[in-house]
Order: structure tokens, then C-alpha cells, then sequence
């Protein structure tokens, strides 16, 4: 389990996006959707190490899915968020939120506590 | 082909990362031109090369270099503590029983025996011919470790 039922920064992205693929969540469209989401340009490397690291903290599950030529005969290995992920990114976005209230967006580059 | 080679340096689901790769070039393809395609290819595959292989590396240099300092001070204590000079096959002898220890305690042991024979054969090189009885014993026990491993894992 994540710590105190939170997740990093990049996990968040991460966790986020196999949300909003639903179904059509694997390797290359997570990519691809954080991408379109942030503009950050992750290694493919970077989202399977992070997968599976959610994986490992029960917050995501995985299953293989059929090939197709354009994979190469490939596999997909598609991704779901379990109810331990939802636990966790709602308490990330309220955290969030929390500290967000009351601040200005963006926020001054100037600003000091 | 890229498969074994990710799958040796301990890359988890690659056939499915290779597999990502390739619909993602193929995609890239249509948008860009063939050359852009291709260099974003080999760009992603260089990177989580190098992301296996450094992972690899510091889990070999965590895992060898504090027993190689314990034998070292070890060795210095005892040699001084009896008034002797060192041996000058003593560092060789050390790498050869801590890397076979680290083939041992490690998951895989693919990379400690490329990194066990690359020690090996610098050492005995700087060293000089004195030293390759010494290298040839330590040799012996890459099969020996090897197999105390397999006989540990069939009777696990």
C-alpha cells in the first residue's frame, strides 16, 4: 500500500490517465495521454517502472490482452485501476485540493511564505 | 530479437514494451516521416536500455562494495596485526569471492558473471602473470557458484 494512501507525482499522472483510458489503458496510450494532458515526453520505460510499482502497491491491476500486426504479433498488457487506486487518487486530489484552496492560479513567481 | 536482449537485462513485460513501441512507430509514421519514426525508436529503446542497465549496475555496486571494503579491512587488520606485508594477489582474491558471493545473493546472475569475468581479467592484467593461478582458481568458482545456486533452487 502506498504510504499514508498516497502516490508521487509521476504515480498521480499515471493513476489519472488508466482512469481516463478506461479499457485502453496500456504502455503506449498512457504515454500518449499524459503527453497530450501535460506535454511531458515519459520514456516508455518510465510508465511500465511506474505501472509496475502501482501494480506492486495493489493499485492498479493488469491483464494480457490479444496481438495484432501492428505490434508485431505483440501482446497488449492492458491496466485497471483497483478500488485501492480510486482510494488513493481521491485522497491525493483532496490533499491537493486542500492546499490549493485560497491560492491564486498561477501562482506569482515571486511569492514567499 | 530485442525481446531476449531486454528480457536478459531484466526488463520486465518486454514483449509487450516492444510491442507498444512498435504501434507507437507505426503511428509516428503516418504523422511524421519514416526517419523521425525511426529516430523516436531508437531513442526510447536507448533510454529504457539505459534505465535497465543503470538500475542493474547499482544493485551490483550496492551488493559488492561493502563486503569488498569489510574483506579489505579485514585482510589490512590481519596483515598488520601480524606484522605482514600484504599479498599482491590479495584485491584479486577478494573480487573474485565477493563477486561469486553477489551471483549467489542476487536474483540474476547475469550481469554479476560479466562483471565477475571483466574484473577478473583487468586484475590479472594490471597485476601480471603472477596472479593467473590466482584467476584460474577464482574461475573454478563461477561453475561452482553456478551450480550451488541450481541445486539450491531445485531442492527451494
Amino acid at each position: 500500500m502506498a504510504k499514508g494512501g498516497s502516490v508521487g507525482e509521476f504515480e498521480h499522472l499515471v493513476l489519472l490517465a488508466v482512469v481516463r483510458l478506461r479499457d485502453q489503458a496500456y504502455g503506449m496510450k498512457v504515454r500518449r495521454e499524459i503527453h497530450s494532458c501535460t506535454g511531458r515526453d515519459a520514456s516508455i520505460g518510465a510508465i511500465y517502472a511506474t505501472l509496475e510499482r502501482l501494480a506492486s502497491k495493489g493499485l492498479v491491476s493488469s491483464t494480457l490482452g490479444e496481438s495484432s500486426p501492428e505490434r508485431g504479433g505483440r501482446p497488449k498488457r492492458t491496466f485497471q485501476v483497483t478500488p485501492a487506486g480510486i482510494a488513493a487518487l481521491n485522497r491525493t486530489q483532496k490533499d491537493l485540493l486542500g492546499m490549493l484552496e485560497g491560492l491564486p492560479y498561477p501562482l506569482p513567481e515571486t511569492s514567499s511564505c | 530479437m530485442l525481446t531476449p536482449i531486454l528480457s536478459f537485462l531484466g526488463v520486465r513485460h518486454a514483449e509487450c514494451i516492444i510491442g507498444d513501441l512498435d504501434e507507437e512507430r507505426a503511428l509516428r509514421r503516418q504523422e511524421t516521416t519514416c526517419t523521425a519514426a525511426a529516430g523516436w525508436y531508437a531513442w526510447q529503446l536507448s533510454r529504457l536500455l539505459a534505465r535497465s542497465l543503470t538500475g542493474r549496475l547499482i544493485s551490483i555496486a550496492i551488493a559488492v562494495a561493502p563486503p569488498l571494503f569489510l574483506l579489505q579491512g579485514l585482510w589490512t587488520a590481519l596483515f598488520g596485526y601480524f606484522c605482514l606485508e600484504p599479498a599482491p594477489g590479495l584485491p584479486l582474491v577478494n573480487t573474485v569471492f565477493v563477486l561469486a558471493g553477489t551471483m549467489l545473493a542476487l536474483p540474476s546472475r547475469r550481469i554479476p558473471v560479466s562483471a565477475f569475468v571483466c574484473a577478473g581479467l583487468v586484475l590479472a592484467l594490471s597485476l601480471g602473470p603472477a596472479t593467473y593461478p590466482l584467476l584460474i582458481a577464482g574461475m573454478v568458482a563461477i561453475p561452482a557458484g553456478l551450480l550451488t545456486a541450481q541445486i539450491q533452487r531445485t531442492t527451494a
